[in-house]
């Protein structure tokens, strides 16, 4: 079962780094191009910037969900540095908690600003995508982070607090 | 009373270690439900349009162009070059040093990426040619901040999107500040390095510049692409971010032939995080400016300010007090994202140029970078160095001191700004 949960985070992981990393650098190259097209041969793709900006958007959250792995979003970690190890641990399982919550409650709004668009049936001025296709990385990339996040709170509970330090939670690569 | 939950929640949250980003979600959010009869749909709304902006796609393209260029051998080639040219004076490494970090701060958006190519490279560099912790450390750490200053800037792109100024001659206006400042801390470094009694070295060959010149010129090209292409009205900022990922792509690629293909995802990659992290500071900053404005707490300010009859003088002093504190906590683009909306009303109502006011938010970040407890730079050298945090700080201390003066003058001579993009922009 352990196994398999390991098995499962990885191909997450792998996923998740292919999907941020293959939309920047085709958003980079579309940006590009559009600007060749428009200096070199007088012409513009009018759909160029609008998917430039949704491959970054999507990139960019899918991003955030890894970055709750690899403890990238940074905090003022003032306080937990300077506390007890014992102290220290129990405000970070509190505050992870909280993060915890948020991102929950961001995953059922994330699912009813998708569904509310999806009633709505508009789609987007150039590409002509149905907007809820676009904005359903909003609850997908919360549910990974989510998750991230609830691996790190079974991580730091399982960790005795002698051995407790902010970076042996929060970063991993 | 909802503008005392708002900030009370907010710092409660940072206190205990909250991420800055989900700490201004979880402020804003609350607020939101408790105090307004706005549905919840709003907030993720707001989150994904606030990210939504042509003018913010300029932040991955140039991060990426930094990285490129930093991992692709651009920064060795610059530092070969700057040595040629300072390398003679007193203090010549650390010069050197300083004088690549302004050349790199104008190829690259971000100063803790500024710091960490330049200083990989020179610190060991310094510190072996006999000079002090001091030189290798303080010269370094300062002068890899003016990486926002000199356009591209990062820091600049989210200022202009939040007050809704033009990206373009917030750029023009960081130049000859960036300048002004990495002179100050040539100076410093020059008068100090001649106190010491470092002996001048002899003067580099002229084919030795020029060599070295041409050697980093197809690196420096990227300056011509962003400062040269928005100067001249070619490119937007954004059109000039994707022009230069892709040129530092294809020169680190297959004209220095630093990095193989098989690096190219790792970069993509790395440079994704970075985004990823700036981006969704700014989806949730976004979320709590909305509730600012919502709540008229800048307005409340820039009237409460007229009242007290404070001048414009005034008022700068207190801006750069609450910056430089602010600095110390957090990192930039969140914090312009939390006050520029409030300093901005009340700075347009007292006749400060936007543009001026952009460009003094920035160097304050700058200065911020390089305070405790939060200052990236001071981070970003420590682990270079392998020195500890406190060795850091107080080998910055002459440079920073620099920096500060350098702050006052940028803050009270508006000309020093506002001449080049007027110039431009007319």
């Amino acid at each position: 079962m352990l196994k398999l949960l390991e098995i499962f985070d990885n191909l997450l992981d792998k996923v998740n780094i292919f999907i941020m990393s293959i939309m920047m650098g085709i958003a980079t190259f579309v940006a590009f191009i559009n600007v060749v097209l428009r200096y070199v041969f007088n012409m513009s793709l009018t759909w160029a910037g609008e998917l430039t900006s949704y491959l970054f958007i999507w990139s960019v959250l899918f991003g955030t969900a890894y970055g709750f792995k690899i403890g990238m979003h940074l905090g003022v970690t003032a306080l937990i540095q300077r506390l007890k190890p014992v102290t220290a641990k129990r405000l970070l399982t509190f505050s992870l908690f909280i993060v915890f919550i948020f991102l929950i409650i961001m995953i059922k709004w994330g699912y009813d600003f998708v569904k509310f668009n999806y009633e709505l049936e508009q789609v987007s001025v150039d590409l002509h995508i149905q907007f809820w296709i676009i904005y359903l990385c909003v609850p997908i990339t919360m549910i990974i982070a989510a998750y991230q996040i609830l691996l790190k709170i079974i991580k730091i509970i399982k960790m005795p607090a002698e051995e407790f330090s902010y970076d042996l939670v929060m970063k991993e690569h | 009373m909802a503008t005392l939950v708002l900030f009370g929640l907010l710092f409660l949250l940072l206190l205990i270690g909250v991420p800055i980003a989900i700490s201004l979600g979880i402020s804003s959010t609350i607020v939101i439900i408790l105090y307004t009869s706005m549905p919840t749909l709003v907030i993720p709304q707001k989150m994904f349009t606030s990210i939504d902006k042509f003018a913010l796609m300029a932040i991955p393209l140039f991060i990426l162009a930094g990285n490129f260029l930093s991992q692709g051998g651009a920064a060795r080639r610059i530092i070969r070059f700057a040595k040629a040219v300072v390398g003679h004076l007193p203090g010549g490494l650390p010069m050197s040093a300083i004088f690549a970090c302004v050349i790199f701060a104008a190829v690259s958006g971000s100063s803790p990426a500024t710091v960490a190519a330049i200083g990989s490279i020179m610190m060991g560099a310094i510190r072996d040619a006999g000079y002090s912790d001091k030189f290798s450390i303080g010269s370094i750490t300062c002068a890899g901040s003016l990486g926002i200053l000199i356009p591209p800037s990062i820091v600049m792109i989210v200022y202009g999107v939040t007050v809704d100024q033009s990206i373009g001659k917030l750029f023009m206006a960081g130049v000859i500040p960036g300048l002004l400042l990495g002179g100050g801390l040539m100076l410093v470094t020059y008068i100090a390095a001649a106190r010491a009694g470092f002996k001048r070295q002899k003067m580099a060959p002229l084919k030795e510049i020029f060599g070295s010149f041409m050697e980093a010129f197809w690196g420096l090209l990227v300056i011509v692409i962003v400062i040269g292409g928005i100067y001249g009205g070619i490119f937007t900022p954004t059109e000039a971010a994707a022009a230069s990922a892709v040129y530092a792509f294809f020169i680190s690629l297959f004209v220095y032939k630093d990095i193989k293909w098989k690096d190219v995802p790792n970069i993509i990659k790395i440079s994704a995080t970075t985004t990823a992290m700036v981006m969704f500071i700014i989806a949730t900053a976004m979320l709590f400016a909305f509730v600012l404005t919502y709540l008229q707490i800048p307005q409340n300010l820039a009237q409460w300010i007229i009242d007290m009859h404070f001048n414009k003088y005034v008022f700068l002093i207190f801006v750069n007090i609450l910056l430089l504190i602010a600095g110390s906590f957090m990192e930039p683009s969140s914090i312009i994202m939390i006050l520029a909306p409030l300093l901005f009303p009340v700075a347009m109502t007292l006749g400060i140029d936007p543009i001026h006011l952009g460009v003094i938010v920035t160097v304050n970040m700058e200065v911020g970078m390089l305070t405790p407890p939060v200052g990236l730079n001071l981070f970003v050298s420590s682990s270079i160095s392998g020195k500890s945090i406190e060795e850091v700080i107080k080998a910055t201390l002459p440079w920073l001191f620099a920096l500060l003066i350098g702050l006052i003058i940028v803050t009270y001579i508006p000309s020093i700004s506002l001449w080049l993009p007027n110039l431009i922009y007319g």
